[in-house]
């Protein structure tokens, strides 16, 4: 009973629940949904998103924010296309000298982020034109296409019948989350997001911690690149518009919140696949455009809206199950951090 | 003053006088030639005579043609092409393009519209002797004329291809960009195409964002949902590499058929694999030759609808042509193919 408690009161509950009322009521309406190769495309279609939100929820952890991603994708697909295509470079190698490319711009946004003061918001703003200039400039505007036939088992490879994408996804975020748990680094981020001066003055290097996350996003974003030059066997300053979007909404509607400090990286991973399934129920069920876009803003707004409310929607809940709310301030930390 | 001097300086005078009224000859010769059966004197064409096409987005492959047809036209008719513009979606720099040209003075500019921050400029060089067309696209200005393809056609010819590689029947998803006017104006021909073939059923219409990844996910979501789809038809070329993609990962080709836009070389390499059954070709690089001819006609041949057309701010010539659009598939693709290399020299 305790253990139920612990979870019930946790910061996956809400995303968990939102994610299956999500596919309860997805089902309802379409009987396509919960077949085999829906569920396969459905992998498919989230591993790109899931990966970038997870660069996105560190970054939202500290208390910035990273508008970036997208241009990171437009310029490692291109780069990555030349170098294999036009370089000659064998993929892994390409790959490898790919996300070292994704690691440095995550570093340029961590810099002026951290040392050099600027507010992430701005500074991401300011790189995400550059990126994706830099992106047009190294493929004089078009589609690199046809980079390489071994780059497709990197995406459409699969082992034991589930599609690599999906352990890609999986393996990341069992990574990220004993990062985030279990290393000083990662529970750093937290304390930096939650109360930076707090943080500094136990001893926290707050700038480096900061710089780690851009870090790891642009390692992120750059992973995303790679499955999408898989995917469309093409590299182009056009991919990933708008994207970085999205991987936000996921990390909001996995529970982040956009002030920092507070955020489960699992539940990421349940705010992206409500997106992509929404997205999916909406296509299954052939709704015009604009009712798409409306009802994926009202979720994102729904999912912001408990987030502000978190805590007197916790005891509304509580209370309709007679759980006790009485927790210790360990306790409450501890359900936070979890 | 010596009889020597007097006639160096008659000669000095003379010549001055023979430069003088020389350069400053208008190339509308209309304005200074006097009431005659011919007032417009068809003056040669010359080298100098300096057309400027302003454009935007220059480096997408799409402008190669256009840039190739352009010089072309130049050196077809004996005068200088210029070609200015960014190579992104640059508004602002376009516009300052267009008013750079138009410090030039040239005989003509043609333009890319497709925002209505070039109006300004557009009517500037209007007022300022300049004759102006728009190519593409078009905004509501004072310019001469609008070259382009019409929306309506390409979507038409996009409709009744596919509509006979599909023996006239089967159900027919559309990938697009709905709400935005110009592919809206596609949609409306594909869907008029249709009509001819009443088993032809649009089951579903799919929302691409411009996006290629999300066009491939759209595309599957609605092969899903409708197992026994026939085709795809895509208003633009991100909409037919998404559908080729998807058909791609459902091992798919030539069970479902696609049909889309655009002749570039993406687009044409998915037709040779099979998931592309083929694309609509505006006819790009006549496009801007057809600008060219505008204008240089505009400066050398205006019809005598009046005996002194700019005097009488009389407008004479074509103020709309719309060019051809052209089906490409498996048969015919290597032309393209080879052309668009030719282009990209």
């Amino acid at each position: 009973m305790d253990l139920v408690n612990k979870f019930l009161r946790s910061a996956i509950v809400g995303p968990l629940a939102a994610l299956l009322l999500v596919v309860l009521i997805i089902s309802l309406t379409t009987d396509r949904f919960l077949e085999t190769q829906n569920l396969i495309n459905v992998s498919l279609q989230v591993s790109a998103v899931a990966i970038m939100a997870i660069g996105a929820t560190l970054v939202i952890l500290t208390g910035g924010i990273d508008l970036s991603p997208g241009s990171v994708v437009a310029l490692t697909t291109s780069m990555l296309a030349i170098v294999v295509k036009n370089w000659g470079l064998p993929v892994p190698v390409g790959v490898t000298l790919i996300l070292l490319l994704g690691a440095l711009l995550g570093f340029i946004n961590g810099v002026l982020s951290t040392y050099g003061r600027i507010p992430s918001f701005v500074v991401t703003l300011a790189t995400m034109s550059v990126f994706r200039g830099l992106a047009f400039l190294v493929t004089a505007g078009s589609p690199i296409f046809s980079v390489a036939d071994s780059l497709k088992t990197v995406f459409y490879g699969s082992f034991l019948g589930i599609p690599l994408p999906f352990y890609y996804v999986i393996v990341c975020y069992a990574i990220a989350f004993v990062f985030l748990r279990n290393t000083i680094t990662g529970r750093s981020i937290y304390a930096v997001g939650g109360n930076e001066s707090a943080a500094r003055l136990s001893g926290i290097q707050v700038n480096r911690v900061r710089l780690m996350a851009f870090v790891l996003a642009g390692l992120m974003a750059a992973m995303t690149g790679v499955l999408m030059t898989a995917r469309l066997d093409s590299g182009s300053p056009n991919y990933g518009v708008g994207m970085e979007l999205q991987a936000i909404a996921a990390a909001v509607i996995g529970g982040a919140s956009l002030t920092g400090g507070y955020g489960n990286i699992i539940s990421t991973l349940f705010g992206a696949l409500t997106v992509t399934i929404v997205q999916n129920g909406l296509n299954l069920n052939a709704v015009p455009t604009a009712w798409q876009n409306i009802t994926l803003g009202v979720i994102l707004a729904l999912a912001v809206f408990v987030d502000m409310w978190r805590e007197d929607i916790g005891r509304l809940v509580a209370r309709l199950f007679k759980i006790t709310t009485k927790s210790t301030p360990a306790e409450a930390k501890k359900a936070t951090l979890s | 003053m010596s009889k020597k001097y007097f006639g160096l300086m008659i000669l000095v005078l003379v010549l001055v006088a023979a430069v003088g009224c020389n350069s400053s000859q208008p190339a509308n010769s209309a304005s200074s030639a006097p009431a005659a059966s011919n007032a417009q004197v068809a003056a040669p064409a010359t080298a100098d005579e300096e057309y400027i096409f302003v454009s935007s987005m220059g480096n997408l492959e799409y402008f190669n043609a256009v840039k190739y047809g352009w010089t072309w036209g130049g050196k077809t008719l004996g005068v200088k092409t210029t070609y200015v513009g960014p190579a992104e979606n640059d508004v602002p720099a376009e516009v300052a393009a267009f008013d750079q040209a138009i410090a030039k003075k040239p005989k003509g500019i043609a333009t890319f519209a497709y925002d209505p921050a070039i109006i300004p400029s557009i009517n500037k060089a209007m007022e300022a002797g300049i004759p102006v067309v728009t190519v593409i696209g078009d905004v509501p200005s004072d310019r001469l004329a609008f070259i382009g393809s019409k929306q309506y056609d390409l979507g038409y010819v996009a409709g009744k291809n596919l509509a006979e590689a599909l023996g006239g029947k089967g159900k027919v998803a559309v990938l697009s960009l709905p709400g935005v006017q110009m592919f809206d104006d596609r949609e409306t021909g594909i869907r008029e195409a249709f009509k001819a073939y009443p088993d032809i059923e649009v089951v579903q219409v799919g929302d691409t964002k411009a996006d290629t990844v999300t066009a491939v996910n759209v595309a599957k979501d609605i092969m899903q949902r409708n197992p026994d789809l026939a085709a795809f038809v895509g208003t633009d070329s991100t909409a037919g590499i998404g559908a080729a993609t998807a058909i791609e990962e459902s091992n798919k080709i030539g069970q479902v058929l696609a049909v889309a836009m655009d002749r570039n070389s993406d687009v044409l390499e998915k037709i040779q694999k099979g998931s592309l059954t083929g694309a609509v070709a505006q006819d790009d690089a006549a496009i801007s030759f057809w600008a060219l001819q505008v204008l240089f006609n505009y400066n050398h041949n205006q019809a005598p609808l009046t005996v002194d057309n700019a005097a009488a701010h009389a407008k004479s010539g074509p103020t709309l042509i719309n060019t051809a659009a052209n089906y490409i598939d498996k048969s015919n693709l290597q032309y393209y193919l080879d052309a668009n290399a030719l282009y990209a020299k």
